[in-house]
C-alpha cells in the first residue's frame, strides 16, 4: 500500500531469521573478544541481551511509545488515542513525570511491563480487535530541567518497538530533538512516525510550510521513511489516521521484529567495520621463507657444510689411491666439533630459557623473522587484528627456540658407502694386487738365484718383461682411478649435502609450522569465521 | 589610578587567553578551549569596551528558545516591524540591534562586538544589523539574538556570544517552554555571573497566568534569580503587522524607559553585570590554567613513555654485548674456526714462550678466517641492535596507543609508529661497521712492545681486532655461573692472545675504550630513533608562560576589582 507498509512487509520475511542472526552475532562476540574495541563489544552485548529478553518475554505484543518535548501535547494525544483521560494535562511544565502504559485486551502483559519498568498500567477493554496486542506508552519529556525524565526516555527509546515523535510548531526544530534523538536513530526510520501536533494554532498555509520544513529536517537525517501526520487534538484532526497507522503496525506484527532486526544490523555493522573486508591466507612460500630465515638458528648451514665435508673425506678415502689419499677416520667427524660446542651451550640454563643457545643474536634473528612474517599477513587488517596476529606469531617463541636447538644438536646418521665406490674399491684392489705381484716377481728371480734355485723363466711380451706389465698398468690405472674418484666424489658430496639440507629444512619447517604458523593461521581463521558470521547477522 | 590597574590586568589576561593553545586531546582540553574562546570574545565584546565607556547606552539582549517569539517581542517593544518573524524555525539568523538615532555612534564602530560586521541592509553570515528607531529612548539599545536551541549550530553559538555581551538579559520563554533544559542552562550561567536578567513569559493561556507565573517565579527563586524581573504576556491575537497589542508590552516598555532615563539605575545595572562577569571570569580562568597544566603533564608523560622504551633498549643492548650472549652460534663457530679446536686450548695452557710459535702456527694464513669472525660479529650485532630498536618502537606505540592523548598523536601518521625508522637497517649496519673500523684503528694505534712485534704481525691486525671484540663481549659485563663455561673459555683465549701482544694493562684499557665506543654509538642511534617521537610532540608544546601570565593577571584583577569604582553596585553615582 504505502511505502511504510511495504517496508514492514519486507521486514516480516526476516522474522524467522532473527533467531539465527542473534545466534550468529553471539558467536561473533566470542570470536572477536580482545581484537575489537571494548566499547563496541559492550554495546553489541547490550543489544543482544535486550533482543533476547524482548523476544523471550512477549513476542506478540507491539509496544508503541509517544515521545516528545515538554508541552508538545503528548499526553493530550495519548488521551485522544485511548479515548480516556488517563494522562494528566496541565500548564505546569514538565507535566508527565512517569511513563504510563495502556494495553488493549484481556490481560496485562505484566512481564513485559516489568521489563519496560513501567509502573502505571491500564487495561482497556477492546471493542476493536485491531487494537489487541497493542501496548501504548506515554513518556515523559526529554528536554526539561528534570534530568530524570530524560533518563527515562533514553532508556525506553532503546527498547520499545515503534516510536511516535510528538512535536508542535514551536519546538519542531529544536536541536535537542534532531541532534539528540532523530539523527542517532536514523537507522530506525521505518519504525518511527512524527505527529505534528497543535495544528490548530497556525493557519493551514503556515502549517503546511512548517510540515515541509520538518520533512526537510527529517530527510537531512536520512529519515525519509518516517511519516508525518498532522494532528490537532482539540479538533480531533489527524488522530484517527494516526490511530490507523498504529493499528496497521500492530496488525503487521512486525514492528518488534523490525526494531530488533535493525538493532542487530546496527550492532553487526559496528563489528563488521572492525573486521576488514579481506582475510589474508598463509601460503607455502611464506612458510618456506620463514623457515629459511630461522634455519641458521637451527644450525642448518653449519651442519650442511659439515656433512658435505664428511662425504668428501670419506668418498676420497674409499676411492683414492691408498698411498696418496688421506685416511678417513670416523673419529675425526667434522660434525663432532659443531655438536660439541653447541652441546655445551644447551646445557646452560638461563631464566629466559633457550636464549642461551645461539645467544641473543639467535633470538633476535627469530624475532625479526616472525615480525616480517606477521607483518606481511597483518597488512590491511584493522589494528586490533594486526596486534592479535603478531601476538599469535610470538606466543610460542620459547618452544620454537628450544625445538630449533633440538634440530641443531640431533645426530646425523652415519653415511653408507655408495655402490660405485665399491667398483672403485675393487679396481683399486686389483691394481694393488697387480703391483704387489709384479714387484714380487721382479724380486723373486735374484732372490731365487742367490739361494741356488733356478731363476724363473724370463717371460717377456713385446720385449718387455712380464712383471712390468703388471706394475706399470697397475700404478697408472690405480692413480688415474684415484683421481677420477676424487672428481666424482665432489658432486656426490654436494648432492648429499643438499639432501641433508632439505631434510633439515623440512624439520625446521615442521617446527616453524607448529609453533608460529599454526597459531597465526588460527587467528586468521578466527577473522574469516567472524566475517562469515557477521554477514549472516547482517542479513 | 586603580581603574588603570584593572584595565591593564584585563588586557594582560586577554593577551594570555589569546595565546592559549591546547593541542593534546585531553578530556579537559575541549571544555577549556571552548571556555577560553568564549571568554576572549566576552572580553572584546563586552568587558573591555564597557569598562572604557561607562556612559555608552545600556545594551539589552533579547534571547530565548526557537519559536518563543523574540522577533515579535522586539517589534512590539519598538512599535514597528524591524525584525521579520515567521512560523518557520529558526527565524532570526542575523542579529538586529535597535537603537535611538542619537546613539548611532556608539554602535557604528568596532567598539563592541568587533567580530561582527555592521550591516544595515543585507543578511549574510557574521554580521550585525543596525536599525535606528526614534521611538526607543536614548541610552538604551535592544538586540534581537538568534535562538539558543536552534538546530543551526552557528545560531546557538552566536546567541551565546551575544548574551555574554549584554548589560541586561531579556530572556523570553513561553508557557510551553518555560521548563526546557536549554534555556535554564543559560539562565544558570546568567545567575553564576550575576547578570541582570528580566524574564518574559509569553503566550500564557489566560486561564493559567497565575499558576504558570507563580511556578516560574518559584523556579527562578530556586536557581538564584529571585531578584529578576518577571513579565507575563498572555496568549493573544497579533495585529496586522504581527505586533502584540501595545497594552501588553507597556509594562516592559515602561520598565526599560525608566532604566534608560535614570543614569544611576543604568550605572547600577552596568556595574552589576560587569562586576559579575569579571568575578565569574576570575572563578573560571583557573580551570583553563589547570587544563594547561594537564597538557604539560600529559606531554611530559608521553615523552617519558618514549624515553623509557629506548632507555630500556639501550640497557638491554649494553647488557647483551657484555654478558657473553653474543658469543654463541655463528660468532662462536667462526671464532673456533679461527683459533682452531683442541690444539689451541692446549696451546694456551703452555708457557708463553712456546705459545708464540703455536699462535703463529694457528693464525698464520688465517686472516681470511679472522675476517669471517668479524663478519659474524657484524651480522650478529647488527640484528641485535635492530631487533631491540624495533621492540622499543613497538613499546612506544603500545604505550601511546593506550593513552587518549597519545592515540591522537599517532593517528594518521604517514609512517608506522610501531616500527623502527626507515633508516634503521642502514644506520645499524653502518654503526657496526664504523665500530669495527674504530676497534681496528685502536688496535693499530696501540703501541706494541718490541718483543711482541712478531706475534702481532703473525696474528694480523684483523686477528687482534676480532680477539679484542670477543674479549669485549665477554669481559666487561662480568660473567656469572654457567656463562663462564663457554664464553669464559672463549674470552680467556682472546685475553691471553691480546695480553701476549699488548700486555695486561693495555688490554684492559683497549677493551674499555672499545666498549665505551660501542655504547656511545648505540645510544646515538637510539636517540635518533627516539627523536622521531619527540619531534611529534615538539609541535604540541604548551607555552608554559601562558599559565603563569594567566595566574598573574588573575591575581591583579582580584586585587584591583574590589577598589574599582566602576564596579561598585551601590551608591557612588546615586549619592552624586
Amino acid at each position: 500500500m504505502d511505502a511504510q507498509t511495504t517496508q514492514l512487509a519486507r521486514l516480516s520475511a526476516h522474522t524467522e531469521n532473527l533467531a539465527s542472526r542473534v545466534q550468529a552475532l553471539q558467536q561473533v562476540l566470542a570470536l572477536v573478544e580482545g581484537r575489537v574495541d571494548r566499547t563496541t563489544i559492550a554495546k553489541v552485548r547490550d543489544v543482544l541481551r535486550r533482543a533476547g529478553q524482548r523476544t523471550a518475554i512477549s513476542g506478540e505484543k507491539t509496544v508503541v511509545a509517544l515521545v516528545g518535548p515538554t508541552g508538545a501535547g503528548k499526553s493530550s494525544l495519548f488521551n485522544a488515542l485511548t479515548g480516556k483521560h488517563f494522562a494528566e494535562v496541565a500548564v505546569r511544565r514538565p507535566t508527565t513525570s512517569e511513563a504510563r502504559a495502556v494495553v488493549w485486551g484481556e490481560k496485562l502483559p505484566e512481564k513485559l511491563l516489568d521489563w519496560l519498568e513501567i509502573g502505571k498500567r491500564h487495561l482497556l477493554e477492546s471493542d476493536d480487535p485491531e487494537l489487541n496486542d497493542l501496548v501504548l506508552i506515554d513518556m515523559p519529556d526529554y528536554d526539561s530541567v528534570e534530568d530524570k525524565h530524560r533518563e527515562t526516555v533514553d532508556r525506553l527509546v532503546k527498547v520499545v518497538d515503534a516510536l511516535i515523535w510528538v512535536v508542535d510548531p514551536e519546538k519542531y526544530a529544536d536541536a535537542a530533538l534532531h541532534e539528540g534523538y532523530l539523527k542517532p536513530l536514523s537507522e530506525y526510520a521505518e519504525v518511527m512516525m512524527v505527529a505534528f501536533n497543535k495544528a490548530d494554532v497556525l493557519s493551514e498555509a503556515d502549517m503546511n510550510r512548517c510540515v515541509r520544513d520538518m520533512r526537510r529536517l527529517l530527510n537531512d537525517n536520512q529519515l525519509n521513511a518516517t511519516r508525518i501526520v498532522v494532528t490537532a487534538v482539540a479538533f480531533n484532526t489527524g488522530v484517527p489516521s494516526l490511530l490507523d497507522m498504529v493499528k496497521r503496525t500492530v496488525a503487521a506484527k512486525v514492528a518488534m521484529t523490525a526494531r530488533l532486526s535493525r538493532d542487530i544490523s546496527v550492532a553487526a555493522y559496528s563489528i563488521e567495520i572492525e573486521l576488514g573486508k579481506t582475510t589474508p591466507v598463509v601460503n607455502r612460500r611464506q612458510v618456506a621463507e620463514l623457515a629459511e630465515a630461522v634455519s641458521d638458528v637451527a644450525g642448518v648451514g653449519e651442519k650442511t657444510a659439515a656433512i658435505e665435508q664428511e662425504w668428501l673425506t670419506r668418498g676420497q678415502a674409499v676411492t683414492g689411491w691408498p698411498f696418496v689419499a688421506k685416511r678417513y677416520r670416523r673419529a675425526s667427524d667434522p660434525l663432532r666439533r659443531v655438536k660439541a660446542s653447541q652441546k655445551v651451550q644447551l646445557d646452560l640454563t638461563e631464566e629466559e630459557g633457550p636464549i642461551s643457545f645461539q645467544g641473543a643474536v639467535g633470538r633476535a634473528k627469530v624475532k625479526e623473522a616472525l615480525r616480517t612474517f606477521a607483518e606481511r599477513l597483518g597488512d590491511g587488517l584493522p589494528s586490533g587484528w594486526k596486534r592479535a596476529v603478531s601476538t599469535a606469531a610470538n606466543r610460542e617463541l620459547n618452544q620454537l627456540m628450544a625445538q630449533l636447538a633440538d634440530i641443531a644438536v640431533q645426530k646425523t646418521p652415519p653415511l653408507a658407502d655408495l655402490g660405485w665406490w665399491n667398483a672403485f674399491r675393487a679396481l683399486k684392489i686389483v691394481c694393488m694386487l697387480g703391483v704387489v705381484f709384479g714387484l714380487g716377481w721382479l724380486l723373486a728371480s735374484p732372490v731365487l738365484s742367490e739361494f741356488g734355485y733356478p731363476a724363473l723363466p724370463p717371460l717377456t711380451w713385446l720385449a718387455i718383461p712380464a712383471p712390468l706389465w703388471l706394475i706399470v698398468p697397475g700404478l697408472v690405472v690405480g692413480v688415474l682411478s684415484g683421481l677420477l674418484g676424487r672428481l666424482l666424489v665432489r658432486p656426490t658430496a654436494r648432492n648429499q649435502a643438499k639432501l641433508a639440507r632439505n631434510l633439515l629444512i623440512e624439520q625446521v619447517e615442521a617446527v616453524v609450522k607448529a609453533r608460529a604458523v599454526d597459531p597465526v593461521q588460527a587467528e586468521l581463521n578466527r577473522i574469516a569465521e567472524s566475517q562469515t558470521l557477521v554477514r549472516r547477522a547482517l542479513r | 589610578m586603580e581603574t588603570h590597574q584593572l584595565d591593564s590586568a584585563l588586557a594582560k589576561l586577554r593577551a594570555a587567553l589569546a595565546g592559549i593553545r591546547l593541542p593534546l586531546h585531553l578530556p579537559s582540553a575541549v571544555a577549556a578551549d571552548d571556555y577560553a574562546r568564549r571568554q576572549l570574545a566576552q572580553l572584546d565584546d563586552y568587558i573591555l569596551p564597557r569598562l572604557a565607556e561607562q556612559n555608552a547606552p545600556l545594551l539589552a539582549v533579547v534571547g530565548g528558545s526557537t519559536g518563543a517569539g523574540k522577533s515579535t517581542l522586539v517589534n512590539s517593544l519598538v512599535g514597528r516591524v524591524v525584525s521579520p518573524s515567521s512560523v518557520l524555525r529558526p527565524t532570526t539568523r542575523v542579529p538586529i540591534l535597535v537603537h535611538n538615532p542619537a546613539d548611532l555612534h556608539w554602535f557604528d564602530s568596532d567598539r563592541i562586538l568587533p567580530g561582527l560586521a555592521r550591516n544595515r541592509d543585507e543578511e549574510d553570515g557574521n554580521t550585525l544589523r543596525l536599525a535606528a528607531e526614534p521611538a526607543l529612548p536614548e541610552g538604551l539599545a535592544i538586540l534581537d539574538a538568534p535562538d539558543i536551541d536552534s538546530v543551526v549550530t552557528e545560531n546557538r553559538q552566536l546567541a551565546t556570544q551575544l548574551l555574554a555581551a549584554a548589560d541586561l538579559w531579556i530572556f523570553l520563554t513561553t508557557a510551553v517552554r518555560y521548563a526546557d533544559a536549554v534555556p535554564w542552562d543559560h539562565l544558570r550561567h546568567a545567575a553564576e555571573r550575576n547578570a541582570m536578567v528580566a524574564v518574559v513569559l509569553d503566550r500564557v493561556p489566560a486561564t493559567a497566568t497565575r499558576e504558570v507565573s507563580g511556578y516560574l517565579a518559584e523556579m527562578l527563586r530556586q536557581r538564584g534569580l529571585g531578584s529578576s524581573k518577571l513579565f507575563c504576556i498572555p496568549e493573544t491575537e497579533l495585529d496586522g503587522d504581527g505586533l502584540l497589542p501595545p497594552a501588553l508590552v507597556a509594562e516592559i516598555n515602561g520598565w526599560l524607559a525608566e532604566l534608560a532615563g535614570n543614569a544611576a539605575a543604568r550605572r547600577r545595572a552596568v556595574a552589576q553585570t560587569l562586576g559579575g562577569a569579571i568575578e565569574a571570569m576570575s572563578r573560571n580562568v583557573p580551570k583553563v590554567v589547570s587544563a594547561l597544566n594537564e597538557q604539560e603533564v600529559s606531554l611530559a608523560s608521553l615523552r617519558e613513555m618514549a624515553n623509557k622504551a629506548y632507555r630500556e633498549a639501550n640497557v638491554r643492548i649494553a647488557e647483551q654485548t657484555a654478558n657473553g650472549t653474543m658469543l654463541r652460534g655463528e660468532v662462536l663457530a667462526r671464532w673456533h674456526d679461527f683459533v682452531g679446536t683442541g690444539q689451541f686450548f692446549r696451546a694456551v695452557e703452555q708457557k708463553i714462550g712456546t705459545l708464540r710459535d703455536r699462535i703463529t702456527a694457528f693464525f698464520s694464513g688465517t686472516s681470511k678466517q679472522a675476517v669471517q669472525v668479524g663478519n659474524a660479529i657484524e651480522a650478529g650485532l647488527d640484528i641485535l641492535i635492530r631487533q631491540e630498536a624495533e621492540a622499543a618502537a613497538g613499546r612506544v606505540h603500545d604505550a601511546w596507543d593506550s593513552d587518549p592523548a597519545g592515540r591522537e598523536v599517532i593517528a594518521g601518521l604517514d609512517w608506522n609508529a610501531g616500527r623502527g625508522s626507515a633508516e634503521l637497517p642502514a644506520a645499524a649496519s653502518e654503526l657496526v661497521r664504523a665500530w669495527q673500523a674504530d676497534v681496528l684503528r685502536m688496535v693499530s694505534e696501540t703501541a706494541v712492545p718490541k718483543r711482541a712485534q712478531a706475534r702481532y704481525l703473525a696474528l694480523g691486525i684483523n686477528g687482534v681486532g676480532v680477539a679484542l671484540m670477543i674479549f669485549v663481549f665477554a669481559h666487561t659485563g662480568g660473567l656469572l655461573g654457567a656463562e663462564l663455561g663457554v664464553a669464559g673459555g672463549t674470552a680467556v683465549l682472546a685475553q691471553r692472545v691480546l695480553e701476549a701482544v699488548f700486555g695486561e694493562e693495555a688490554v684492559r684499557q683497549l677493551a674499555r675504550n672499545a666498549k665505551n665506543n660501542l655504547d656511545y654509538r648505540i645510544s646515538e642511534l637510539l636517540n635518533s630513533e627516539e627523536s622521531r617521537y619527540d619531534s611529534l610532540l615538539d609541535g604540541l608544546e604548551v607555552d608554559s608562560k601562558i599559565a603563569v601570565e594567566l595566574a598573574n593577571a588573575l591575581v591583579e584583577i582580584e586585587r584591583s576589582r574590589h577598589n574599582d569604582s566602576r564596579l561598585a553596585v551601590d551608591l557612588v553615582s546615586e549619592v552624586r
